[in-house]
């Protein structure tokens, strides 16, 4: 049993899992970080990801991996046209953040209904999932599937690469100044606007590309989103509001915990310990995400 | 005895003292007033007095009782009633339904009926609020804002009143009316008063004593008089960067 | 006075015409009748704590499982008579014993732990259940559908009256005062703790009953069918859609889903979510304050 559970394979399956949680955390973050907006519709982001992703490969046959850019567009186009749609009139009012966590929490919840609802309607609501990439690859005891390995490669560049734009170039300067000082960015002359587009339009094709690697090794259903909204917000609340390595850390250690709890007890564990953490989360910090940022 | 006694207080935020072993003694029927530049702690020694944050260290005594450790509604009901420097009426309910609020909570037995519509209105009189007594406090000017907050704070039926800069951002005109209104009620009520102002000849025109905070320490207490020839007074509150005046509405 | 009596008037009007109206039309109306009843208890009951506090609880569902879920497992040991009001009693419990840990959580982050623990709460049960190798429960013996829909259209009643006298009263002013502003509130003499404490469990209450007597309709028993997150959104778009200010709101926003759900689910239950999605986010956008909102504005 001990060795099992030290063995190299669950920690790969955490790590697969926990870029993904980073993935989809950093999305979350920027959205939530830069406009203050709850976006509860996340998870569903992911699923639109993971459908477009399943459909590219049964269409077309090929390699979801060559269509991940055609993901993120979608994903962004999405992004833009909620902020366009729904956002930037109520932004530029300049209510109280109170006010728009709340006025958006409801229209995100409106557009989540209709996310899955749609997606439901026109394909059914039956789990679908496909086989790409799924020869063995062995190392010593390790065995990993090609699919794993490929969602571990593209997540871990990515967040790389989200790193070092977010901390090296002026736009990511002007996205984290935008996060930590929401007047202060103003002042200092920033174009809030297209910060917020390029932040929403980011968001959401991180959770977009990590529906798409999801949809190699998991089953792809229209309510397969509720679970990763409130990895995210678990992840952002652990890791801290606009802390990106913060949220790396917290999206692996969620992806270790989950991962051990369904090896130790059973698959219903999964659902039992996100949940509690997402709860135990906002317990100890009853003020919320923001507390969390100005630490970190 | 004094109606109010503050002995050895202390509040910190992280690593800065707000408050430092503070000593304020508000005798009954007084009007205390309190005085000092911005960060001085005036306002979370009302906190404090009032329940809403928990001091560090020290002890605060309401006739006699022990009151550091209660909870704000218990405060209030022991007859300490607060006003808020940024003034926080309800602002979807009436001037009316504010101030019968604080009628139907604040007091130990609570007034119903004619009772509770008597004081109400005597409220908005005395307040000079009759008129707009109908109308949502959201939609309230500054100055009936203000008056506002004083009329739910008295509306609490309290002993001790502690009002927070209610003359900041009024006109030379509504501060003249609010010191009226203040003494008028002060007499009526025979009611303690400890007041933080930035309006300095207010302050002075209105307080039997003056305390003065500096930094979250005490540095002065004693007649008008005395106090506006204290040097550590001049000192510190006419020093260099700190403007009196200043308006922080 | 006179006022007390219209309300009590036109509920009871009203009541008798859904259960009349609804035995006379035939049995598809009856069942129309039924639901009808059963969103305007849940929504009023919702309504008595978020709409006065505006702490909007996205967990109402976790009240409404727990009751069908005690009638199920109490079925055969007691009267249903008895069931209903323990239903109640349990949900209640649940919500007062949750309440202190939860109601220190303000704002949006309510909403979502709310949300959280709903459904941490329903994958526990499931658990449990499975655990005890009940995939599903059913029931057999439960009373006919007249009686159920008498008893549900009594609690929808009995929810619209309690909605508007505590909305009257002065409890129900300080849970209004908390939702205006919760430190000024507490500063002029309200126990703002046990007011919240006591009104998230009072709306939760009824809801717990409502569950119990939608547990004799299905007469069976699944816990992610009970506890379905969709049951909460629902509650929640229907006040919305109505407007929380007053005890007419959930009545008009269970009329306006109710009638929506009726043209639509016949095609497809998910055109029916669909457009009760988009109806909540033209709400939000256009009409915060509900079909009560729309009407005030017209009148005046």
């Amino acid at each position: 049993m001990l060795d099992s559970l030290l063995s190299a394979q669950l920690l790969f399956a955490a790590a697969v899992l926990g870029s993904i949680y980073a993935l989809v955390g950093l999305g979350l973050n920027l959205v939530y970080g830069t406009m203050r907006l709850l976006n509860i519709a996340h998870g569903d982001i992911l699923m639109i990801g993971a459908f477009s992703a399943y459909w590219w490969f049964t269409l077309t046959g090929l390699s979801p991996l060559i269509a991940l850019p055609l993901v993120a567009a979608i994903g962004a186009g999405l992004g833009l046209a909620l902020y366009f749609g729904l956002f930037r009139r109520q932004l530029a009012q300049g209510l109280p953040p109170a006010a728009i966590e709340a006025r958006s929490l409801l229209l995100f919840f409106g557009v989540s209904v209709v996310l899955q609802n749609v997606v439901a309607f026109f394909f059914s609501s039956t789990p679908r999932a496909y086989r790409h990439l799924d020869e063995v690859v062995r190392i010593g005891d390790l065995a990993m599937t090609g699919n794993r390995i490929a969602a571990l490669v593209v997540a871990v560049t990515l967040l790389a690469g989200m790193l070092v734009f977010l901390n090296r170039s002026l736009f990511g300067i002007e996205i984290r100044a935008l996060i930590q000082h929401r007047e202060a960015a103003r002042v200092v002359g920033i174009n809030v606007d297209r910060v917020q587009m390029v932040a929403i339009a980011l968001g959401f094709a991180a959770a977009a590309i990590a529906g798409a690697l999801l949809s190699m090794t998991e089953q792809t259903s229209p309510f397969m989103g509720f679970r990763f909204t409130i990895a995210a917000f678990v992840v952002i609340i652990l890791g801290g509001l606009g802390n990106i390595r913060g949220g790396i850390i917290a999206g692996m250690l969620l992806a270790v915990i989950e991962i051990y709890a369904v090896t130790i007890f059973s698959a219903e564990a999964r659902s039992i310990l996100i949940y509690g953490a997402f709860v135990a989360a906002l317990l100890i910090r009853p003020q919320g995400l923001i507390g969390f940022g100005k630490r970190g | 005895m004094s109606l109010l006694e503050i002995r050895g207080l202390s509040k910190t935020f992280g690593g800065l003292r707000a408050l430092d072993n503070i000593d304020l003694a508000v005798e009954q029927g007084s009007i205390h007033g309190l005085m000092g530049a911005n960060g001085a702690g005036k306002t979370t020694l009302f906190s404090i007095v009032a329940g809403n944050q928990r001091p560090t260290g020290g002890e605060v005594r309401f006739d006699g009782r022990r009151i550091d450790r209660l909870r704000p509604d218990l405060i209030c009901r022991a007859g300490i009633a607060r006003t808020f420097q940024i003034v926080r009426p309800f602002p979807d309910l009436t001037a009316r339904e504010n101030i019968e609020t604080a009628v139907l909570f604040g007091h130990a037995e609570r007034p119903r009926g004619k009772a509770l519509r008597d004081l109400v209105d005597s409220l908005l009189a005395d307040c000079g609020l009759a008129d707009q007594a109908g109308q949502r406090a959201a939609t309230l000017t500054l100055a009936a804002r203000k008056r506002l907050e004083v009329a739910r704070a008295l509306g609490t039926g309290p002993r001790l009143l502690m009002l927070d800069e209610v003359m900041a951002g009024l006109t030379p005109t509504e501060v003249q009316d609010m010191i009226a209104a203040l003494r008028s009620l002060h007499r009526r009520l025979g009611l303690t008063i400890l007041i933080i102002e930035h309006v300095m000849s207010a302050l002075n025109q209105i307080s039997d004593v003056i305390t003065v905070l500096h930094h979250g320490q005490k540095i002065a207490h004693g007649t008008p008089d005395i106090i506006a020839r204290d040097p550590l007074v001049q000192d510190a509150y006419f020093g260099a960067d700190n403007d009196p005046a200043e308006d922080r509405e | 006075m006179r006022n007390t009596l219209s309300i009590l008037c036109v509920t009871l009007a009203f009541g008798l015409a859904l259960y009349f109206g609804g035995i006379a039309a035939g049995p598809y109306w009856q069942l129309v009748a039924l639901n009808l009843a059963m969103w305007i208890a849940l929504t009023q009951s919702w309504s008595l704590f978020s709409g006065l506090t505006g702490y909007v609880s996205l967990g109402h569902v976790v009240a409404y499982g727990l009751g069908a879920y005690t009638m199920v497992i109490l079925f055969r040991e007691w009267p249903v008579w008895v069931l209903i009001p323990i239903g109640g009693a349990v949900a209640g419990l649940f919500a007062l014993i949750v309440a202190l840990p939860v109601l220190r959580v303000r704002g949006p982050y309510f909403v979502i732990l709310t949300f959280g623990l709903a459904e941490l709460v329903k994958f526990v049960l499931l658990a449990v259940e499975t655990a005890l190798g009940q995939s599903s429960r059913l029931m057999f013996g439960a009373p006919g559908a007249q009686t159920l829909l008498a008893w549900m259209v009594a609690l929808a009643a009995l929810a619209t009256l309690l909605r508007h006298f505590v909305g009257v009263s002065v409890f129900g002013r300080g849970l209004i005062a908390i939702r205006e502003d919760e430190t000024a509130a507490e500063t002029i003499g309200i126990p703002i703790s046990r007011y919240k404490a006591l009104a998230f469990a009072l709306s939760a209450v009824i809801p717990g009953m409502v569950g119990a007597v939608m547990a004799l309709r299905s007469t069976y028993f699944e816990v992610l069918q009970v506890f379905s997150p969709t049951i909460s959104f629902t509650i929640v778009t229907m006040a919305i859609i109505g407007g929380a200010g007053d005890a007419r709101g959930p009545v008009l926003g269970a009329l306006f889903l109710v009638a929506l759900s009726e043209i639509l689910r016949g095609v497809s239950p998910q055109l029916y979510l669909i457009f009760l999605g988009i109806s909540l986010i033209g709400f939000v956008l256009f009409a915060p304050n509900g079909l009560t909102g729309l009407l005030r504005r017209k009148t005046s």
